[in-house]
């Protein structure tokens, strides 16, 4: 019985295809990109174009731009910075300000207004694997302190890893290796956690190319960043994360006509943290920090 | 990673759907016949003169005899893919029973089983249609123009019908089949007077699954089972009872799990008062609920949500003379939506709905004389929404400025809107007709989807202060002509469709976004055009049909696409289906269908930009691309054998025959190591696949 089963599923799988095609794409005429942040580590803007679907040369931050940030009536002039390729100060936010950007380039204006939100402390992290459909699989559990808990919040979450190992010679290490976005509806009061479920031990394994971005390999250096943003800026991220599957442009929350967003809020980091597989223990649900109540 | 152990979940829907499947079925025509003579909604074969003869502009019967012989993905004889054959029906993607009627979603299609209201007619995600044709008689496809007595969907209503026992003998069948179990029993309850009717089906994947020491503890099966007794209380009165439950289970341990079921029961009256006039007097309820959720880790997450409709509806149909067939009649229904109920940790939030809901139609069958025969009728609808439950106002952003807690039983809001339809035919002596039809219709629940593959785990809404009925209107002429002798006959029909008040999820916004799905939506409106063509072979060992279509869905919602009309997701130029059947000998038959579809319309990036480190693409247009063109081969072969009290039949069937990799799912993938800077990759979801079935009937 067994042996039929693995004939017919054997079959199946070899129907199942994917595949890579040819495809013709549009023309479109570049667009300005500016993503700003104000931080308790600073300020900073960057500036750039799109670029062609087809073209795979990352593009720097331009320079020539007129680049401000106004709060209560103080304005801080932000200039180019070669050592970050960013418009950058490091007079940090403050929680609770207002702070207006202001963006002059070409001869366009652009303008946004972003609330900056208090600390989340994470006071938790750690890796472990659960058992699912047959396999170990490596899952990653952070908890942190809600700043306000009792109005809705908002969170971006963001994984770094930094590598060493062959695969990623040359390779850029600004990406995230996780990345989302959370609100604390339903969280135990004052409290926020993230869930995260990465890949199995097989495919560990078995190092396929196609998985290498969802695998973690011992020794690679970890580092969690948790920022808190206001509602806007989580509704921007939202639907740049869901609108890259459904064809829809995230709304900017800068005027002028451009992509990109405009941030305030704190940042909270782990420490960085080597991962080893074997180090890593498995998931007991006496772990869970609440019981799940019962549904009806 | 939650995506992809759900592919894989979906994966193992297919996995184990290939094999031997048998089934059982039983004749009794006669019966049928009999039960005719008082249905009120005439629904017979699809022959060529009743096809040629209907008055109603776009209607399709169904005979599932018909459909027995058509070759189906892993053997499943479904009456849904079989409409996707017809012109102006389309699959939603490859191996879908959701279906698009005339540039509609699947959504918009009304699903009748006796007269009550099905959701998402598919188990397994769409892979197999929810109705076992074991159980059923035939079926009437309405595309957007309706009679009167119809009422509840904009693009199509598909009538189907169970079938009544044998009221004379016995008949049962059982079969085992390497993933599917089937039986149906039928008789006389009472010799000439009453008989039974039971039909199950279930599969058992999930002993597959228990089987394998990776998988053992998942579950993934279905069911549904078919019950209808009929009684002929006298010989002007026939009361009917039919039940349909269906049910679709898969989990991933307990980590993971996604229910969902229909639940119908139909008590119906028929009676006679003389050969002019009779009457239909039913009560109804029907029930779909979901329920899907994840525990692991420190999440724990559980949504549920349901439709349900209690419905009481008469009507009366009177002949007052031989040119003339009036039918007339009124409903109500108490209309429950509960478009989610969520637990996530320690949040719990409910948004349930209630309303009332009326029709009053009249319509006439008029032979005019002269060759020209009217189908007339205005349908006045009427809902009104219930207190009971929080109204909000809400602003443009989808922010509440306001909540209201209208009492329970309180009309909150009341929409009527007046419904006229109307199809003319013009006979062109004995073999060719002109049609020309009206119709406008309203459907109340409107389903919010993400993407444009109908799944059961939407959001639904009905009307309210903000929401309104969505309204079509569609007009259409066509053209029918037989050959002399009856060996061929062709259609041809053109039509317009404009629908109002479409909802569509606002951008960035999904399923858990916030409870209150007003605040998820924007309204729109669509429209579409297209031309169908079709000829038919009925005579001779080979019989079939050509199917053509050539259709335009656009839509225009305020906050998409800068407001401007967009091509529909839906979208496709071109549809063919041709369809062969071959009488080899006394035993063997062959059939054969090709289909071929043009590209989908498609999303895809314009340019790309870079951002915190990773990059992102840039949309100029939507759905301004298009996907590759599909087609595909499928073949089958069934051998008949009769004996004295049984007849056995094998069936052997190619799906995609010559192995064409159509795409299911087209995705851009940002690689700035290759020179071209973007892979874009299509998975498709099935190869070649072979199938092989035996069905015995006593």
């Amino acid at each position: 019985m067994k042996k039929l089963l693995y004939i017919i599923l054997c079959g199946i799988l070899l129907s199942a295809c994917t595949k890579e095609i040819d495809f013709d794409f549009h023309n479109a005429n570049p667009v300005l990109v500016i993503h700003g942040q104000v931080t308790n580590n600073g300020r900073s803007v960057i500036i750039s174009r799109s670029r062609s679907v087809n073209d795979s040369v990352r593009i720097h931050c331009l320079q020539g731009a007129r680049v401000s940030v106004t709060c209560s009536d103080t304005t801080t002039i932000l200039e180019y910075d070669s050592t970050t390729d960013s418009y950058y100060s490091p007079i940090p936010g403050k929680v609770g300000q207002k702070y207006r950007l202001c963006v002059d380039f070409e001869g366009n204006h652009y303008e946004a207004i972003a609330t900056m939100v208090g600390a989340a402390p994470i006071t938790s992290s750690y890796f472990s694997w659960i058992e699912m459909m047959g396999q170990r699989v490596l899952c990653y559990e952070m908890w942190a302190d809600d700043p306000e808990p009792d109005v809705r919040n908002y969170y971006w979450f963001r994984m770094y890893r930094v590598s060493h190992h062959p695969h990623f010679e040359n390779k850029d290490r600004s990406e995230p290796f996780r990345w989302g976005i959370l609100d604390d509806r339903g969280c135990p009061p004052g409290k926020q956690f993230v869930d995260c479920v990465f890949c199995s031990e097989q495919a560990m394994d078995d190092d396929d190319e196609d998985n290498r971005t969802s695998i973690l390999y011992d020794g690679d250096s970890i580092t969690v960043q948790l920022m808190t943003v206001d509602h806007q800026v989580y509704n921007y991220l939202n639907e740049l994360r869901s609108g890259q599957n459904n064809g829809v442009n995230p709304r900017s929350n800068i005027s002028g006509g451009c992509l990109g967003y405009f941030a305030a809020g704190t940042v909270t980091r782990t420490a960085p943290v080597v991962f080893r597989r074997n180090d890593v223990s498995e998931w007991r649900n006496d772990m869970k920090n609440f019981l799940p109540f019962v549904t009806n | 990673m939650f995506m992809i152990v759900f592919r894989k979940t979906l994966l193992f829907s297919a996995l184990f759907l290939s094999g031997v499947t048998c089934q059982a079925q039983s004749k009794q025509v006669g019966n049928v016949d009999k039960e005719e003579t008082l249905r009120e909604v005439t629904v017979t074969s699809r022959s060529v003169q009743k096809r040629v003869d209907e008055v109603q502009i776009g209607a399709e019967k169904i005979e599932i005899a018909t459909l027995a012989k058509v070759p189906a993905l892993f053997g499943e004889k479904d009456i849904i893919k079989s409409l996707q054959l017809l012109p102006g029906v389309k699959s939603e993607s490859e191996g879908s029973s959701g279906y698009e009627v005339r540039g509609g979603t699947s959504s918009q299609n009304l699903i009748l089983l006796d007269g009550a209201t099905l959701y998402n007619a598919g188990h397994l995600m769409g892979i197999f249609s929810t109705f076992n044709a074991d159980a059923l008689m035939n079926g009437t496809l309405y595309k957007g123009l309706v009679p009167a007595q119809f009422g509840g969907g904009t693009s199509s209503v598909f009538d189907i019908s169970t079938r009544s026992g044998d009221m004379n003998d016995y008949h049962w069948g059982a079969s085992i089949g390497l993933l599917a179990a089937k039986v149906m029993a039928e008789g006389p309850i009472k010799e000439g007077k009453s008989s039974f009717l039971v039909a199950g089906r279930r599969s058992y994947l999930d002993l597959f699954l228990k089987a394998t020491d990776d998988y053992k503890d998942n579950t993934l099966h279905f069911y549904d089972t078919n019950v209808r007794f009929n009684f002929r209380m006298s010989a002007k009165d026939v009361l009917s009872l039919s039940f349909f439950h269906g049910f679709d289970n898969m989990a991933i341990n307990d980590m993971m799990y996604m229910k969902w079921s229909n639940t119908s029961a139909t008590a119906n009256w028929l009676h006679h008062f003389n050969e002019r006039f009779h009457a239909s007097t039913k009560l109804i309820y029907s029930n779909f609920q979901t329920n899907v959720g994840i525990n692991m880790l420190s999440m724990y997450y559980d949504s549920k949500g349901f439709i349900r409709h209690a419905t009481l509806n008469h009507q009366q149909t009177w002949l007052p003379n031989n040119l003339h067939r009036i039918n007339y009649g009124m409903e109500g229904s108490l209309l429950q939506v509960k478009s989610a109920e969520w637990h996530v940790v320690l949040l719990h939030e409910c948004e349930k709905r209630n309303a009332l809901t009326g029709a009053l139609w009249i319509g006439d069958d008029w032979k005019m004389g002269n060759g020209i025969e009217l189908q007339t009728g205005v349908r006045l609808h009427m809902f009104s929404a219930l207190g009971g439950a929080p109204y909000y106002q809400i602003d443009g952003e989808g922010n509440i400025l306001n909540t209201t807690y209208p009492k329970r039983g309180h009309i909150v809001k009341t929409y009527v809107e007046v419904e006229p339809r109307i199809s003319l035919k013009k006979s062109l002596g004995t073999q060719h007709n002109l049609k020309l039809g009206y119709s406008r219709t309203s459907q109340d629940v409107h389903a919010i989807t993400q993407g444009s593959m109908s799944m059961p785990f939407a959001r639904y809404i009905m009307p309210s202060n903000i929401v309104r009925p969505e309204l079509a209107d569609q007009v259409a002429i066509g053209w029918t002509g037989v050959t002399e002798e009856g060996g061929y006959d062709f259609s041809a029909e053109t039509y317009f469709k404009s629908i109002r008040n479409v909802y569509d999820y606002r951008d960035g916004k999904a399923f858990f976004s916030e409870i209150e799905v007003e605040r998820l939506i924007l309204e729109g409106k669509g429209r579409a055009y297209g031309l169908e063509l079709c000829a038919h072979k009925n005579n001779g060992p080979l019989t079939g049909w050509i199917s053509y279509t050539l259709a335009w869905a656009e839509n225009k919602i305020e906050g998409i696409n800068g407001g401007r009309w967009y091509t529909a997701s839906n979208d496709r130029r071109h549809d063919l289906s041709i369809v062969g059947m071959y009488q080899l000998t006394p035993y063997w038959e062959l059939a054969a269908t090709w289909h071929y579809n043009s590209g989908q319309a498609l999303s895809g990036p314009s340019a790309k930009y870079d951002m915190d480190g990773s990059t992102y693409y840039s949309y100029n247009e939507r759905n301004g691309y298009r996907a590759p063109a599909c087609h595909r081969l499928d073949l089958s072969a069934t051998y008949t054998k009769k004996h004295r009290k049984s007849t056995q039949i094998w069936s052997f069937g190619v799906y995609n025959a010559y192995n064409r990799y159509n795409p299911y799912i087209i995705e851009f993938i940002n690689d700035d190591k290759k020179v071209s800077g973007t892979k874009v990759q299509q998975t498709s979801l099935f190869g070649i696949i072979p199938s092989v079935s035996f069905t015995i009937k006593y």
